[in-house]
């Protein structure tokens, strides 16, 4: 098969000059707009490093490992909004990715990563450092390529580009072999490059719209669950969320990945849903007469037992992926396309639709008393001993001591991921990444590098675990390289607190495997690598422990040594509904509410 | 509604048609979709065609479905390569059709009474081998079963069937 649909529909390369396919690359990158790429050096992609040395205008960040570069390559994505590149060699460079585009894929972010190739004629004979890259990372992303001649390479990368940013983002690889990018060819620009899945979609249906506002103004029970969508349509949808839900009163929750789309701080806040989520936004989506989703998907996370979930609610899902729609609940109303334009038509519906008796605020009185018994819950409370460093309490105070500047948050996953969510109020989009979908280990720590790129002048700090941080803890070697002061703030609880909370409370306290008898020493590691650090144990010097961390140039990791036993809770166990909420308090479990 | 339409109960049998690009590697990510997500291909017809914009046009039986086929074709519809794809169900009016090749032993002699039996049977016969005949058969995917299995009494030495390509008769929503 060939590269029918590919070739260039107009031939304004007629004059430019012929040259390798890794300078081909190269231009094509930057008439992307790359600044940065994350990556790693070897056989197969020598001919683009010989090409990128000459090249002042790419910044190049050599990390430590692969799945590094793919998680910076992610954080650099998420906080500025713009495609993350990534450049591997063949073989191990190329699986060393996996774990990153797959993360990539499940959160929406949008990645093209380059990798090398065998030479053409090598391929399929078990050469060196040879793999099936294509073969291996089809399921892990939007789609991929490998490169048959360099005359297609630059409209392949335009189109890699297109399809990262476009609908719904991902990750996109292109495979080169090592002689396409040492084969001449003439260079396709972006404007003559055909790309495919570029019509944009149909604008809603102003029927559509008109049968949605009329729910919304007859709804007495209606909830905005809000996700990631809203962060990858740009700070506009933030906006146009912000507004709607000032107009309309309607209470706001967020998956983990949409936080920060609204500010924290708001009255209408009911805080993060699902699994770890507040006990008010859990038991609104379950008692709601009205649940409109924006650019979120209905995760098993967030549904729990899906017989369960929400019964008795009209469902309007917003979505510009139409495969999420329906995925695993029925809606009753669908709006396929952008967050940000579909809120921006509802608000102008709303404005424009007049206000009869039933649209009155008042509807809704019951429904928010209802929301402020739950809220007086209190939810996400622990008790404070006064001798040890709760975990919750270490990220309260990191939130208290940073808020006056811009700030960055970065996670791996565990416990401290979800008391990060819990206690760090987020008041802006784009300032909280963390890996929602694939749940990677590792990921928060080279995320921060990208983030740090991106934004020079911003604080960043990786939010970690013990075990997670020592996934890719080689990566403070690349922050040191780059002059990236990441601060890493490490919620050391000795144990896998996540495996051992599930062991205590699902298999009957039987820990297996989940205790680290043998930590590092952080501090020291981090003094190894060129960094520098401090352990903190003693509440009472907690909030010095974290200016210094904050006032320290360069990669910092405060070890903060924190309570070992602390479970995350409210805590909804896998399987059940929404109403099946456990809560911190030996409180009984809350009996189904209607 | 109920959140338990997104499943259907009991599994059934839905064949999809769809148009792709022709390159590689598109055939794979089709296949490996539907793979991954656990679901049985009954049978995969596809052909590239250059008779109007150059595209492989395919029909996959799936069967034991318990997932409404509408997700499928959303599924689908996130391949980048898939231009359009379409569930053809029994809600559907179409036309299916599936051609099978059989070979049949015998020597002359018997040759007479086989094309007889064939005939009655909705065969049609192509060739004579120095073994026997080979002969085909056109209709739906039961039909060839029923023509299959009345052959075998006769000397039945070998066999191909295509899988069935379907062919929606009623325009229908399409996906993407
Ligand atoms: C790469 C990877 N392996 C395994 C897991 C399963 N897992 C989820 S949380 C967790 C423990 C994390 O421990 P730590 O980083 O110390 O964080 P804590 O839960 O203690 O805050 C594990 C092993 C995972 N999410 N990712």
């Amino acid at each position: 098969m060939t590269f029918q649909t590919l070739s260039p529909s107009i031939t304004s390369s007629a004059i430019a000059p012929e040259k390798p396919g890794a300078e081909l690359l190269l231009d094509a990158l930057e008439e992307q707009g790359v600044e940065s790429i994350f990556g790693y050096p070897g056989g197969a992609v020598l001919p683009i490093y010989d090409a990128l040395h000459a090249r002042t205008t790419l910044r190049h960040v050599m990390v430590r490992h692969e799945q590094g570069a793919t998680h910076a390559a992610e954080g650099y994505a998420r906080a500025s909004g713009k495609v993350g590149v990534v450049l591997a060699t063949s073989g191990p460079g190329a699986t060393n990715t996996v774990t990153g585009l797959a993360d990539a894929l499940l959160d929406s972010i949008p990645l093209v990563c380059i990798t090398g190739q065998v030479p053409r004629h090598l391929i399929g004979t078990d050469a060196f450092q040879e793999c099936d890259t294509v073969g291996i990372t089809r399921s892990c992303t939007k789609h991929n390529y490998l490169v048959d001649k360099a005359e297609n390479l630059p409209c392949i990368i335009h189109e890699a580009f297109h399809l990262a940013r476009s609908g719904r983002p991902g990750p996109v690889l292109v495979d080169i072999p090592k002689d396409v990018q040492l084969e001449s060819a003439r260079y396709t620009s972006k404007h003559s490059a055909p790309l495919r899945r570029s019509s944009p979609p149909k604008p809603t249906e102003k029927t559509t719209l008109e049968r949605v506002i009329a729910l919304m103004r007859r709804a007495k029970r209606p909830i905005l669950y809000t996700g990631g969508g809203i962060i990858n349509s740009g700070p506009a949808a933030s906006e146009a969320l912000r507004a709607l839900a000032q107009e309309t009163g309607f209470p706001v929750t967020s998956t983990l990945m949409g936080l920060g789309a609204f500010p924290a701080s708001h009255p209408q806040w009911l805080g993060m849903l699902g699994m770890h989520g507040s006990l008010e936004a859990n038991l609104a989506m379950h008692d709601c007469d009205l649940m409109i989703a924006i650019g979120a998907r209905f995760d098993d996370r967030v549904t729990g037992r899906v017989d369960g979930f929400s019964p008795h609610s009209t469902k309007v899902q917003i979505d510009i992926d139409p495969s999420s729609i329906n995925k695993t609940i029925r809606v009753d109303e669908k709006l396929l396309g952008d967050a940000g334009e579909i809120l921006r038509d509802l608000l102008a519906c709303w404005r424009a639709s007049e206000t009869c008796a039933a649209s009155k605020r008042e509807r809704m009185n019951a429904w928010w008393d209802k929301i402020a018994d739950w809220r007086a819950k209190n939810s996400y409370q622990y008790q404070r001993s006064g001798d040890a460093i709760e975990p919750q309490l270490a990220i309260e105070r990191l939130h208290a001591l940073t808020r006056e500047r811009e700030v960055y948050v970065t996670t791996e996953v565990g416990q401290h991921q979800m008391w990060a969510a819990q206690w760090f109020g987020f008041e802006h989009p784009n300032r909280w990444m963390t890996s929602g979908g694939l749940g990677t280990m590792g990921y928060g720590l080279p995320a921060a590098l990208g983030v740090q790129l991106a934004h020079p002048q911003a604080l960043v700090v990786d939010i970690a675990g013990d075990a997670s941080v020592q996934m890719t803890m080689q990566e403070m070697s690349t922050a040191v390289q780059y002059g990236l002061p990441i601060k890493i703030m490490i919620l050391n609880n000795a144990y896998l607190g996540m495996v051992r909370q599930w062991q205590e409370l699902i298999h009957e306290g039987r820990y297996s495997q989940c205790y680290s008898d043998s930590l590092p020493d952080f501090v020291k590691l981090a003094e190894a690598y060129g960094g520098s650090g401090l352990q903190v144990s003693d509440p009472s010097k907690l909030d010095d422990a974290i200016r210094t961390m904050v006032g320290t140039p360069g990669p910092f990791i405060l070890d903060c040594v924190v309570t070992q036993h602390a479970n995350v809770y409210p805590m909804i166990p896998s399987g059940a509904a929404h109403n099946e909420i456990l809560l911190a308090d030996p409180e009984p479990t809350l009996e189904p509410q209607s | 509604m109920s959140a338990t339409e997104t499943r259907v109960e009991p599994p059934q049998t839905a064949a999809f048609t769809v148009t792709l690009d022709d390159e590689p590697g598109a055939l794979a990510r089709l296949v490996s979709l539907i793979s991954a997500r656990g679901l049985n291909i009954k049978s995969l017809c596809v052909a590239i065609d250059d008779t109007t914009d150059h595209c492989g046009r395919l029909t996959v039986v799936l069967d034991k479905l318990d997932i409404a086929p509408d997700l499928i074709t959303a599924q689908f519809g996130r391949l980048v390569p898939v231009r359009e794809a379409r569930v053809i169900d029994h809600g559907i009016p179409h036309v299916a059709r599936e051609l099978a090749l059989a070979h049949l032993a015998g020597g002359k002699a018997a040759l007479d009474r086989l094309k007889d039996q064939l005939e009655a049977r909705g065969g049609r016969l192509l060739i004579t081998t120095s073994s026997g005949v080979v002969c085909e058969h056109r209709g739906s995917a039961e039909e060839i079963d029923r023509w299959l299995n009345g052959l075998k009494p006769l000397g039945l030495l070998r066999f191909e069937r295509t899988g069935e390509i379907a062919l929606a008769t009623e325009s229908v929503e399409a996906a993407p």
